[in-house]
């Protein structure tokens, strides 16, 4: 119900209020002065009726206020809008039932759900039509959709859908409903009637356009605004992991739409099925938005890669209580290591300073699985992301068991040394090497104590990022006496010079190949060509290496979000076909055109994307649309429609000729009054 | 000058009040023209053995009293009186207070009525009084009992002199006029009576027990008592000073109302006490008022 003025301009006449205040006052004092002789009869009189005459008079002024009020606000044309109410809908004939059931439907405060509650009001008011009304009904979920196939005069079973329909986890589309709704109407008039509960920044402002033009054909829209008064509701709108070199945390944010202060358990569930509990305490939302909170959990030292989930305990709004997120593996990665010259000393062995780096307190880091040329063939066994060919000097007769394996999501680092022949290289895997390998150059003479420095690593190299600047500077203590010159190359979409010494020569390639990359170090990994392993660097650089090079289990695999109701397109390298996995294992109909994959997920969680019996190519962490979770209402349907709409939806009731007779009234019984005060004293 | 009085008698007196006594004076001579009646019968309470003096016979006088002698030798009509007879003075008694001033007619009238019972008491050559209580006057107040042209002069001067200020004090006005009186008196009292009975009735009995035959004349002005204004206004109370608007179409019932409770309550003070009260309306023809006042009722 709401109260509109045709004529606001006429409240100015209000001025004339100001009237009869004034007059009361310089009737109360009068100019004229008569000496008076019979005072002591006035005093008399006076003294009993002194308070009576007072409340009269007050009684009077409010009276004549009261009948002017009256009188200017019906020239001022109200009309009180009422509500329709069940048995008012009808008269056009054709009932249109909007029923939105996106996640915020879900609200509840302790009882049922306001999709529920809305289910139940709309399937009740469907069977009190007539029975010569025509009914439809749709859902306002995104994206919008039509419950019924259109109109239909059989009310129970419209009813029956109304109750039978689902409750979605998607986001709100009223605007796309509305537009169904006109489409089905046709431009001819009908009644809408809208059950929402219009949560969502913007969800209602959208429509606007809708609403205007549904209004302009006749029809009238009636919202029946559902859902919790005060509705309070704590989300996770972001959880991230945090990499490190030896595990990491995860960093929840936490968002409070209530306006009481909250402390709310928040459950990390890993991959692996670990579950870590913390509690999140946050202030109530204010005026100015919700209020925001971080927790961090620190995760395991070995933990799973994929799709993690963080699970608050929050009875506002149940559907949303988890956000999903990627964890890439934590902890210890297999790493096989080709030790093509196993050296004579510990300063010329490759091996000796990779176990060090990777692994330097034996029971954390990387596992080495060193073994020599011929164990390459064991790489066939899926159990390792990386592999390292250590100073190999022929590689023939690996090279298809290494085209396979980098092709698969590999990852291949080349260190050369003494031991290496370009020739040989550059025929066994000419599909591999990131670059030719030419001669061997001396930059120094290499019984030189020192050699050319390796230049400091550019920051927008991704390898290279966990390294703060004073950390980056520290690669120009490495200095190599002698490399392996390589061929003339470009670098592009899939050849990137990662690092380079000061005069120019590469000194680190990667080469994207299939799904997995090459990376070429052009020197020795050990003190044979340089200082390297004896630099602090070193290790950290490994390690760095290793991590990025998807030494987790996902760190091969794509990482894409996506929300519940919304396609989500997946690349697909080499128009491979795969398949969608979803949350509960069961397979996810999805659509496959050239490189890409499209599914739309219907559940929140992770969704897997490869092909059965191989390592995950995607991983999906699809969640709920976080606008949803924001249960306020910026602007009610019912506000937006008034504001619209002049005088033609609801029922209306103008009130100018009823003011009029009750100033008409209020004036006489003013006069009445005073005529009775005349009288008394 | 008016006829009958002589110039010495106002000789201190300014021009201006002496043409005010000279209206009173031909108004009071009129008013007892008009009349008709002496004051003699009114006054008479007994008779005495004791021959006094002569006196012009006047209407009213008993036919008893009439000296035939005197008749049939020299063709004068004279009544004889008496020693006791002189004794009953009149004393008349104006409450000059603002109240009575506040509008020309009541304080008119008010002198009017005392200066025709002087006349009167003049022509029956019956000794005579003033009091004046309140007001403001530059000559004295009280004149005792005397008879004679000169003394007329003086009460009527005296009555023109004053003028309406301050409270009545009815109570402690009554007082003065006991110590006034002696034996049988008749005291003319002319005023509004503007306080409540209860303050002034002891004082009246007090009077009363020293045999006088006091008489009340309230003046009041009408207007007064129906509040007849045509429009709002503010009321200056003549005594207290003090302002009040009212609307007189409000209040007008209840003020009419309330002064005649008022009359009623004086009335009853004087005439349950064998004294006579008469309500005289400003602007009324005094000739029947003071008739009735002469022969002792209202």
């Amino acid at each position: 119900m709401s109260l509109g003025l045709l004529a606001p301009a006429a409240l100015f006449a209000g001025l004339v209020l100001v009237g009869p205040v004034l007059a009361h006052l310089v009737r109360r004092t009068p100019t004229e002065v008569l000496p008076f002789g019979a005072g002591l009869l006035l005093e008399r009189v006076l003294k009993r009726v002194e308070r009576r005459r007072r409340l009269s008079d007050h009684l009077l002024l409010l009276l004549r206020l009261l009948a002017l009020l009256a009188l200017v606000a019906a020239v001022a044309r109200p009309e009180l809008r009422l509500p329709e109410t069940d048995a008012s809908l009808g008269g056009t004939g054709r009932v249109v039932i909007v029923l939105d059931h996106s996640l915020s439907m879900d609200q509840r405060d302790g009882g049922e759900s306001a999709f529920v509650s809305a289910q139940r009001q709309a399937a009740a008011l469907v069977r009190t039509l007539g029975s010569d009304v025509q009914v439809a009904a749709f859902l306002a979920g995104f994206p919008a959709e039509p419950l019924t196939p259109g109109f239909s005069t059989d009310h129970g079973l419209v009813a029956t859908m109304i109750e039978s329909a689902p409750q979605s986890l998607s986001g709100t589309d009223l605007d796309g409903a509305l537009t169904l709704v006109r489409a089905l109407l046709a431009g001819e008039p009908g009644e809408v009637v809208v059950y929402s509960d219009g949560s969502g920044p913007g969800n209602v402002a959208r429509c606007e356009n809708s609403i205007e033009r549904l209004l302009a054909t006749g029809s009238s829209l009636i919202p029946r605004p559902v859902g919790v008064a005060n509705p309070a509701n704590v989300v996770v709108s972001a959880a991230q992991y945090g990499d490190g070199l030896e595990g990491g945390q995860v960093s929840i944010d936490v968002l409070n739409f209530g306006i009481e202060p909250r402390e709310v358990p928040a459950t990390v569930r890993l991959p692996d099925g670990a579950q870590i509990t913390v509690f999140a305490t946050i202030e109530g939302a204010t005026s100015a938005g919700p209020a925001a909170a971080q927790v961090s959990v620190t995760v395991p030292r070995q933990a799973e890669g994929g799709v993690a989930s963080v699970t608050l305990v929050d009875a506002g709004l149940p559907l949303d209580d988890a956000r999903y997120f990627h964890l890439p593996r934590v902890g210890r990665s297999r790493v096989l290591v080709v030790d093509g010259d196993p050296g004579s000393s510990p300063t010329r062995s490759e091996v000796y300073f990779l176990e060090r780096a990777l692994a330097p307190f034996g029971s954390s880091g990387a596992v080495l699985d060193v073994v020599s040329p011929a164990g390459v063939a064991r790489l066939g066994e899926k159990k390792w992301r990386v592999a390292v060919l250590a100073n190999v000097g022929d590689p023939e007769g690996m090279a298809a068991v290494l085209t396979d394996f980098v092709r698969g999501g590999g990852a291949l680092v080349i260190s050369v040394g003494d031991n290496s022949s370009a020739e040989a290289w550059n025929r066994a895997l000419p599909g591999l090497l990131p670059a030719r390998l030419g001669r061997v150059r001396d930059l120094v003479s290499l019984d030189a104590d020192a050699g050319i420095s390796l230049a400091v690593p550019r920051v927008n190299i991704e390898l290279f990022e966990a390294f703060s600047g004073g950390a980056r500077a520290e690669f120009a203590r490495v200095r190599a006496r002698r490399i392996f010159s390589v061929e003339p190359y470009a670098d592009d979409n899939t050849l990137h010079t990662l690092l380079q010494y000061e005069n120019g020569a590469p000194a680190l390639i990667e080469r994207e190949v299939g799904s997995g990359r090459v990376l070429l170090w052009t020197s020795t990994v050990d003190l044979g060509w340089g200082n390297f392993p004896l630099q602090s660097v070193y290790a950290p650089f490994w390690q760095r290496l290793l991590a990025w090079l998807g030494g987790e289990v996902g760190g091969a695999a794509d990482r894409l979000s996506g929300q519940v109701g919304e396609t989500v397109v997946v690349p697909l390298p080499g128009g491979a076909e795969m398949d969608v996995t979803g949350p509960d294992g069961k397979r996810v109909g999805s659509t496959g055109s050239g490189n890409e994959l499209r599914f739309v997920p219907l559940v929140p969680g992770g969704y897997a994307v490869g092909r059965a019996g191989e390592p995950v190519a995607a991983w999906v962490a699809v969640n709920t649309p976080l606008p949803e979770s924001d249960l306020r209402a910026d602007e009610t349907l019912d506000e937006a429609r008034n504001r619209m709409d002049e005088g033609r939806a609801g029922r209306k009731l103008p009130l100018d000729a009823p003011l009029a007779a009750s100033s008409l009234a209020i004036l006489a019984f003013a006069g009445l009054v005073a005529r009775k005060n005349v009288e008394k004293a | 000058m008016a006829a009958g009085l002589q110039a010495g008698a106002l000789a201190p007196l300014r021009p201006d009040l002496a043409q005010a006594v000279a209206r009173l004076h031909l108004r009071a001579r009129a008013v007892a023209a008009g009349l008709g009646v002496g004051l003699r019968r009114s006054v008479r309470i007994g008779q005495a053995v004791e021959f006094a003096d002569y006196k012009p016979y006047a209407a009213g006088d008993s036919l008893k009293d009439l000296d035939w002698r005197v008749l049939g030798r020299r063709d004068r009509l004279v009544v004889r009186r008496y020693r006791a007879e002189t004794d009953l003075g009149v004393l008349v008694v104006l409450d000059a207070s603002a109240d009575l001033g506040s509008t020309p007619e009541k304080w008119e009238t008010s002198l009017a009525l005392l200066a025709s019972v002087a006349y009167l008491a003049f022509l029956e050559n019956e000794p005579l009084g003033l009091v004046i209580t309140a007001g403001e006057t530059a000559l004295p107040r009280h004149l005792p009992m005397r008879r004679g042209r000169l003394h007329l002069a003086r009460v009527l001067s005296a009555l023109a002199n004053v003028r309406p200020a301050g409270r009545a004090n009815l109570a402690e006005s009554l007082g003065t006029v006991g110590t006034r009186t002696r034996g049988r008196s008749l005291v003319a009292l002319v005023g509004d009576f503007m306080e409540p009975p209860a303050e002034w009735s002891g004082s009246l009995d007090a009077l009363l027990k020293r045999r006088a035959d006091v008489r009340a004349l309230q003046v009041y002005d009408r207007r007064e008592f129906e509040l007849d204004y045509s429009r709002p206004l503010k009321l200056r109370f003549s005594e207290s000073g003090r302002e009040e608007p009212i609307d007189p179409v409000a209040m007008r019932e209840a003020v009419r109302a309330e002064g005649d409770r008022f009359v009623a309550e004086v009335k009853v003070a004087f005439s349950g006490r064998r004294a006579t009260h008469a309500l005289v309306e400003a602007r009324a023809d005094l000739i029947p008022v003071l008739a009735s006042f002469l022969r002792g009722r209202a």
